[in-house]
């Protein structure tokens, strides 16, 4: 995107001598230290920690002859600024893991979606008749079986889902994100838009695996030919 | 697309810029997507970038998009009598912005429109096997929705669109390989 490469970088890295190179960074800095002061300071615990991370980011971002700034303009593919915060926030984790250790995270990685699994298997749950649902428990090693399958079936019928719609409902659901943050993620127009592809997505992984559900609750015809 | 080595096999910050600018294109979108929805990591860092920066880069991009194909239909309109014709609109993808997504050409986002002269007018996609357009109204409800081997479509006349509302329309690509591709949700409202 060349109409979004500001001035002040090219000036950075254009600079033909040790004066030019420390008049442009300074532009630079003064056009770019609220931003990365302000990532600084939503990544930082405190206001040390913060000061620290944005000068740690400074002199990353100068360092080796601008190397990272330098491979913006070899790719350029988004907006500067959206590139820096990027960049900013990775180098500020960096220096923080470094310096403090590594925090300890609350989720760790999706596990292919358990949590999506779970809530979805939950509201499929409310829906089904639970007559016809055989008691897992009672049935043992047996209703362990239908467990393991009817989650199965779950992954399958997630994984058959374009990326996309399995993103919206990994953000919905795992990271529990209300439908504003979503739509602004996703680039859908409102919440409302966002609530419906939902609703539409559940409505139809229900109806995939309802089928098979009541399959399940009939009782396996092997059994019965081998009672003959 | 994401850092070749065994260390680090998460997403490059250049993607997951372009991807929150809205300037990836549609086939490196959905594996950015599909990476997201496996990686917690990788999601975290988008959701907490987006929170960082303070305007919806992405719907910036699509008015300045809208805006460039509006324009270039006003020329077009002027240019012919009769309006835009399918070859115009290839002419029109021959003047050549580089937008991955399949763009819409009217109406325009942000639009004012005549309740009774709603005609939805987009871009025609290589590859494409029929296109499929959804009319909703502010609340995401679907009030209209229909498929088309054409690029523009006008709405049936039992068709009520309400004086004073705001409405979203997408036109979804199917291509003739199977996958899909979308103009994503455009603005426009109906004149009182």
């Amino acid at each position: 995107m060349a109409e979004d490469f500001p001035a002040e970088l090219a000036h950075v890295l254009d600079a033909s001598d040790a004066r030019a190179r420390d008049l442009a960074w300074s532009a630079f800095v003064n056009a770019y230290s609220r931003l990365l002061l302000h990532v600084a300071r939503q990544v930082g615990r405190d206001y040390d920690m913060a000061m620290d991370a944005y000068a740690h980011i400074l002199e990353q971002l100068r360092g080796d002859d601008c190397h990272r700034l330098r491979r913006f303009a070899a790719d350029g593919r988004s907006k500067f600024t959206t590139w820096l915060v990027v960049v900013a926030r990775r180098l500020c984790l960096d220096y923080l893991r470094q310096r403090y250790g590594r925090a300890r995270r609350n989720g760790g990685d999706s596990g292919g979606g358990r949590a999506v699994r779970r809530c979805l298997e939950d509201s499929l749950s409310e829906r089904v008749d639970l007559a016809t649902v055989p008691d897992v428990g009672a049935l043992g090693p047996e209703g362990e079986l239908i467990a393991v399958e009817e989650s199965k079936a779950l992954a399958a019928a997630l994984a058959g889902l374009n990326p996309r719609d399995r993103l919206l409902l990994t953000l919905r659901f795992e990271d529990d994100l209300s439908a504003r943050e979503i739509g602004a993620l996703l680039a859908y127009p409102t919440p409302f838009h966002v609530y419906r592809r939902i609703s539409t997505l559940l409505a139809s992984l229900r109806a995939g695996l309802a089928p098979r559900r009541h399959q399940e609750s009939e009782p396996p015809p092997l059994n019965r030919s081998s009672e003959r | 697309m994401t850092h070749h080595g065994l260390r680090d096999p998460h997403l490059e910050a250049g993607l997951v810029a372009a991807y929150v600018d809205g300037s990836v294109g549609t086939a490196d979108a959905a594996k950015v997507e599909a990476h997201l929805a496996l990686c917690s990591q990788c999601r975290q860092e988008l959701i907490e970038v987006r929170r960082l920066l303070p305007v919806t880069a992405r719907r910036w991009r699509w008015q300045a998009v809208a805006a460039l194909a509006a324009a270039a239909v006003l020329l077009l309109m002027v240019g012919r009598p009769g309006g835009p014709r399918v070859s115009d609109r290839s002419s029109i993808r021959g003047g050549g912005h580089p937008e991955p997504l399949a763009p819409v050409l009217t109406p325009a986002e942000g639009a004012r429109v005549r309740g009774g002269a709603v005609r939805f007018v987009w871009h025609s996609v290589p590859g494409s096997a029929a296109y499929r357009i959804t009319l909703t109204d502010e609340r995401g409800d679907v009030v209209w929705t229909t498929e088309s081997a054409d690029t523009s479509v006008t709405p049936a006349t039992t068709i009520h669109v309400r004086g004073g509302h705001l409405y979203y329309w997408s036109v979804d690509v199917l291509l003739r390989d199977g996958r899909s591709t979308t103009t994503g949700f455009h603005s426009f409202r109906v004149a009182p």
